[in-house]
């Protein structure tokens, strides 16, 4: 999709759209983690198999990874914690 | 992490954000940031402006239904996008959530990553992946938070520099059993300037002295307990405040409320100086100031840790019983508004009547509307729990209670500053409580003062609600409009300002209103307004309907 700059009509639109949508604040958890996050943290999510396979669109194939797997690509991926 | 995959959107549940935690409000947080992400993209915003303008309801803010359609048009026209949702077990109605992510995975163009601890049944018809972390899943990375922590306390030479880093981790990596929670608060517990480096030690190596979670906040708050008891008053007060929050306090808020003392007037001396920075201190970093300067606990876990219950892990120090946390609540509230608002109008008090300004001059006044929310909480919750609540509370509660309602003056000041938060000042909760007859202390002393107290209240209830009926769209526009001449002659109360600037005449004789027994002027018909040339008298003409 081409990227048009905005104009000042433009942004009092969305400045209106943004209000109407009344959205909860969002960014501090994340700029929180990103702030104190060591680099090569969570690196092991991103080496896993089951991450790799819902990544890239693929089933998981049973008996190989201890990890629960449901067939046919299922586009969503929980990843389940310890702390109770 | 997600770069490759497409546009990522995100968001976060957080307990301590109760009134942000719904299903919705993470939709809407999607929302606005596709918005934000392809505000460039002139067709896609006309689309969800025509949506606005033509097909919603005409509220100022969308409906739920508004959003998911609005979404849905961004699912149809942009490919490849990521939805990560964390701690989504914190999400107050997690089935509807889970639910509506499903349908959203019906998108061939949506995929969704969802972070939670493991206690979510996930509906076995979502179809989904799930990978559960195992204890040495990532240990590589409580090794490389460790390590730093102690490289950080050997500067402070708060341990021995000949401690050997890398043993320190290996002994306390594995102890965290993959547990980031467990390394993180142990890190905080080492931290506590309470101990010896020998105690210090003992705790890294000692493999007996901490296990698990619960151990560790049981150490932090022994370690708090060794406090003077003016300071551990001041810390479990804290700790109650934040356990039972409606919404997140703000570091002045929470300063103005541990100042307050019920039934005076807070000065500046009541305030604990260098407030934001004592807060840690004062907690052993179990309470943190985030970057929006709101105040929390280092985890909603520790929420649960101190809430008494009769399988808790607490060993007894700071222990928060939430009916009466949530009834201190309401009177620290209620003495705020009472002893700290000024008993007139606040659009002569403060240079700039709108939210911004009354907190400004009044740091606690938006949280204090609580008040009613609180007392219902801690009421409601009273009948599960068997203990006895300290007669001096409920005493005390009853007491506010019953001066604010005879403080005509007060009431109009707590109507005039809820309005100018946007807010409708009501008592409807308590009403619903005293007519459920759920109030049921076994003292019947306490039970006769309750009664007495609660019955006030309904009454003004009942005002309050044809206050906010007949007159509310005056008062939306003018919150000082409580004051003035209207509302004092139309809809005159005993229990907020009157003033006789402006009386009604009624043109109908007695006799007239006798034959209509029970009739009301609220169901007459208007026919016509004037107002005199001296401008300081109006005319109404009405028509009472024939039965």
């Amino acid at each position: 999709m081409p990227l048009l700059s905005v104009t000042n009509a433009e942004g009092s639109k969305l400045s209106d759209i943004k209000i109407w949508i009344d959205a909860p604040e969002y960014m501090q958890e994340f700029e929180k983690a990103r702030r104190i996050r060591i680099p090569e943290t969570g690196d092991w999510l991103l080496k896993n198999q089951v991450y790799q396979n819902w990544k890239m669109g693929q089933g998981l194939d049973k008996g190989k990874v201890p990890e629960i797997a449901a067939p046919d690509a299922p586009k969503a991926l929980f990843v389940k914690g310890m702390t109770p | 992490m997600t770069r490759d995959l497409g546009v990522t959107f995100f968001y976060h549940f957080a307990s301590e954000r109760k009134d942000h935690c719904g299903p919705y409000h993470a939709f809407r947080a999607i929302l606005v940031q596709l918005v934000h992400k392809f505000r460039s993209d002139k067709d896609v915003v006309d689309k969800i402006a025509i949506l606005m303008d033509t097909e919603s309801s005409g509220q100022l803010t969308a409906s739920n239904e508004e959003v998911w359609a609005a979404l849905l048009l961004f699912f149809a026209q942009i490919p490849h996008i990521v939805l990560v949702f964390d701690a989504i077990d914190e999400c107050e109605d997690c089935t509807t959530f889970l639910e509506l992510v499903r349908e959203v995975c019906m998108s061939n163009s949506v995929r969704v990553l969802l972070l939670s601890r493991p206690n979510i049944d996930v509906p076995t018809r979502f179809q989904s992946l799930s990978l559960h972390l195992q204890s040495s899943s990532n240990i590589q990375d409580i090794k490389l938070f460790l390590g730093s922590q102690i490289v950080l306390l050997q500067e402070r030479e708060l341990i021995p520099n000949e401690i050997s880093v890398r043993a320190a981790v290996e002994t306390l990596a594995l102890r965290a059993e993959g547990m980031f929670l467990w390394a993180w608060l142990m890190s905080r517990y080492l931290q506590c300037r309470a101990l010896s480096p020998r105690e210090r030690l003992d705790t890294i190596f000692e493999t007996s002295i901490v296990e698990g979670l619960d151990d560790v906040y049981n150490k932090i708050i022994v370690a708090l307990s060794r406090g003077y008891d003016q300071e551990k008053f001041k810390v479990q007060r804290m700790f109650e405040l934040i356990a039972v929050a409606i919404r997140p306090f703000s570091v002045t808020e929470l300063q103005t409320a541990l100042a307050i003392s019920p039934g005076k007037t807070t000065k500046n001396l009541d305030l604990i100086v260098a407030f934001e920075e004592s807060i840690p201190i004062m907690s052993g970093a179990l309470v943190e100031v985030q970057q929006d300067r709101t105040v929390r606990f280092i985890h909603s876990s520790l929420r649960d840790f101190l809430i008494t219950n009769p399988n808790g892990a607490n060993k007894g120090n700071f222990k928060i019983d939430e009916d009466k946390a949530n009834i201190l609540s309401s009177i620290m509230c209620l003495s705020y508004i009472i002893n700290d608002l000024p008993a007139s109008p606040l659009h002569g008090r403060v240079a700039k009547v709108d939210p911004d300004g009354l907190r400004a001059s009044f740091p606690l006044i938006q949280y204090s509307f609580f008040w009613v929310r609180h007392a219902a909480i801690g009421l409601h919750l009273r009948k599960f729990n068997q203990d006895q609540l300290l007669p001096s509370i409920y005493d005390k509660f009853c007491a506010l209670v019953t001066d604010f309602v005879n403080r005509p003056l007060t009431i109009t000041v707590w109507i005039e500053a809820s309005v100018s938060f946007g807010q409708t000042p009501l008592l409807l909760p308590l009403k619903e409580l005293y007519e459920q007859q759920t109030l049921l202390p076994s003292n019947n002393c306490i039970l006769s003062t309750l009664t007495l107290t609660m019955t006030l209240l309904k009454d003004l209830a009942v005002e309050l609600e044809r206050l906010n009926s007949e007159w509310g769209y005056l008062l939306k526009k003018d919150p000082s409009e409580i004051w003035g001449p209207s509302i004092s002659a139309f809809c005159k109360s005993q229990f907020w300002y009157t003033t006789d600037d402006t009386t009604v005449s009624s043109m109908l004789s007695t006799e007239t209103v006798d034959l209509f027994p029970g009739c009301k002027v609220q169901q007459s018909i208007l026919l016509r307004s004037q107002g005199s040339s001296s401008g300081d008298k109006i005319g109404i003409a009405m028509v009472i309907p024939s039965r």
